[in-house]
């Protein structure tokens, strides 16, 4: 069994979570698979106590892990190239989603679920995604039917007739523009310009050095999309509400065919999506809208220090 | 320590520093190259003034000038035309360098602590051919500056004639270049050590891509050591660019002095043969 598999595990008490999954991460350790576990600390410490040695698996705090969609979708890749990469068979998951508290957080960690369907497609990786029942709101519980073709209940393996297409799954979510308008500024042939207009309304929005440098490089990175991909005018604008600022880069081209782009990780080698790819990592959140108008790519990064 | 900028004063350039220029007429460039002539010589350097006139048609023009007719008369000036001394019209890299390596050495002989020239190079780069093989040239003579008492102001006239792209090929291979459009430059700083500075984007990426490739920093040992600190901008394509290089040559980049937001590109590319070794 070398292709990938995701279930998810609705779990009502620690003890279901441990029933469950001590045997699922004991009979990967036999195999010789490399085992991480994505929880909380208190599922974590339940595990343990279940387990023994915890030396044996690889551990790590959800709310920590479970930063952005793309970010996480990283972190596992890059678990699982060491992995394969130190001779192991495959990896096996367990991922406990931090799905927050608002609806978009709730929507932004379902279409992760979906696209991690087709982001590890035929990779050697097992990821149970274990949901709490007693914690998570209703509606989220219901949508795991509906991102992951295989549910586990009870230790037995059941195929889910609600999954969904995940293409279907990952189109745009809502992201707003509000608050003061900043300006505009339309992409000539030099992108030197847009980097100075995106590194003045950083700096007026407050931004730290750094942070302001990784929202340059991704409007660089989409205006560059925009005038090799798109159709001019190619046009930035900035919106700074009472907590995120927002860009914008428009241009009257269709925008990417692939849905996924930007999802899944490109390889170097390619030459191509690595700018998209690259710009939803270091987004706090990026949203892609295209019609009959053209494409709009906005985004956006929290105006609060961290 | 050599100087390395766009808004350089030229006579404040010292005996290897390597400077790039651009102008307009004949007259311009005169006027600073006998100002950087002038004070290479106070520097107890001998001069030359380059140019692709015949000899005798460069000396009178100088001569007009007081300064450069006292240089002249007591020896702390010579003059080189380009088309005497190569007859067959273009010079190969490394002939040149040696040419420029034996004339220090007289300089030396002679009593003066090195040579200094300033050239007027725009006939040797009047097609892309030439311009991208005298832009190697550039570039070993940077390598030759950096442990010789030789330095130099190559200046290139904007005509018509002359592509954008030429010009920019070779003010890439300097430490200094004054009103040049360059986006980026690839300079000597030492030994297997190299400095990059400027912007790279999408747009820049394939000169940087030549210009690695014209320069060779990998040489034999396939160790370089690239300073960053003058990076004003690079996007994921300028990192490919460095990260392909280093794969064709099979050579290894530690990137020092590299920006934060450089050195999160190389970790999110996953590239092998570049190490960040300090940002």
């Amino acid at each position: 069994m070398s292709s990938f598999t995701h279930d998810a595990f609705v779990y009502g008490s620690p003890g279901k979570f441990v029933g469950s999954l001590a045997p699922f991460i004991r009979e990967g350790l036999e195999l010789g698979e490399h085992v991480i576990v994505v929880t909380k600390p208190e599922n974590q410490g339940a595990l343990e106590d279940a387990l023994g040695d915890r030396s044996e698996f690889q551990t790590a705090d959800s709310t920590e892990w479970y930063s952005t969609p793309v970010q996480t979708i990283d972190r596992y890749r890059r678990v699982l190239q060491d992995a394969l990469g130190s001779g192991r068979p495959r990896l096996r998951v367990v991922g406990e989603v931090e799905f927050g508290t608002t609806e978009i957080e709730h929507a932004e960690w379902r279409r992760y679920e979906s696209v991690l369907n087709v982001a590890f497609a035929d990779q050697p990786a097992w990821v149970v995604c274990p949901y709490d029942s007693q914690k998570l709101p209703g509606h989220v519980v219901a949508d795991a039917a509906r991102t992951h073709p295989l549910a586990i209940s009870d230790n037995q393996h059941s195929e889910s007739h609600e999954f969904l297409d995940p293409a279907d799954m990952v189109g745009p979510l809502p992201l707003a523009i509000e608050g003061k308008f900043l300006g505009e500024f339309e992409v000539g042939d030099s992108l030197s310009a847009v980097r100075e207009f995106v590194t003045r309304t950083s700096n007026q929005a407050g931004l730290s050095r750094p942070r302001a440098e990784d929202m340059c490089l991704i409007v660089n990175e989409i205006a560059t999309n925009g005038l090799r991909h798109g159709l001019p005018p190619v046009r930035v604008q900035a919106w700074l509400g009472d907590r995120d600022l927002v860009y914008e880069v428009s241009d009257s081209g269709q925008g990417p065919d692939n849905p996924f782009a930007g999802f899944i990780p490109p390889k170097v080698s390619q030459g191509e999506g690595m700018g998209l790819w690259l710009s939803r990592l270091l987004a706090d959140r990026l949203e892609i809208v295209s019609g009959t108008g053209g494409t709009s790519v906005r985004a956006s990064t929290s105006t609060l220090a961290v | 320590m050599r100087t390395a900028g766009t808004h350089v004063d030229l006579a404040t350039l010292n005996e290897s520093d390597h400077c790039c220029i651009t102008f307009d007429d004949f007259d311009e460039f005169s006027t600073r190259a006998i100002s950087f002539l002038t004070s290479g010589i106070e520097l107890g350097l001998q001069g030359a003034f380059v140019s692709g006139a015949p000899a005798e048609v460069i000396e009178s023009q100088l001569r007009q000038q007081e300064v450069a007719s006292r240089f002249l008369d007591n020896g702390s000036m010579r003059v080189w035309s380009i088309s005497d001394t190569y007859s067959d019209g273009f010079p190969e890299p490394h002939t040149q360098v040696e040419a420029y390596a034996a004339a220090t050495r007289e300089s030396i002989a002679r009593g003066f602590r090195g040579l200094r020239i300033a050239a007027d190079a725009t006939s040797l780069i009047d097609t892309p051919e030439r311009a991208s093989i005298f832009a190697r040239y550039e570039h070993l003579v940077d390598r030759f500056m950096t442990s010789h008492p030789f330095s130099a102001m190559c200046g290139y006239r904007i005509t018509e004639g002359l592509a954008q792209e030429a010009v920019t090929q070779v003010a890439a291979m300097h430490p200094v270049a004054i009103g040049t459009k360059t986006p980026l430059r690839l300079f000597v700083i030492a030994h297997h050590t190299y400095g990059l500075v400027g912007e790279i984007d999408f747009w820049s990426a394939s000169l940087l891509e030549s210009t690695l490739d014209r320069a060779d920093p990998a040489g034999e040992t396939g160790q370089i050591v690239l300073d960053l600190s003058g990076i004003e901008f690079m996007d994921h394509h300028g990192v490919k660019a460095l990260a392909e290089y280093a794969e064709r040559r099979g050579a290894h980049m530690m990137l020092t002095k590299t920006p934060e937001h450089v050195g999160k590109l190389v970790d999110i590319l996953d590239v092998t043969r570049l190490t960040v070794v300090d940002s």
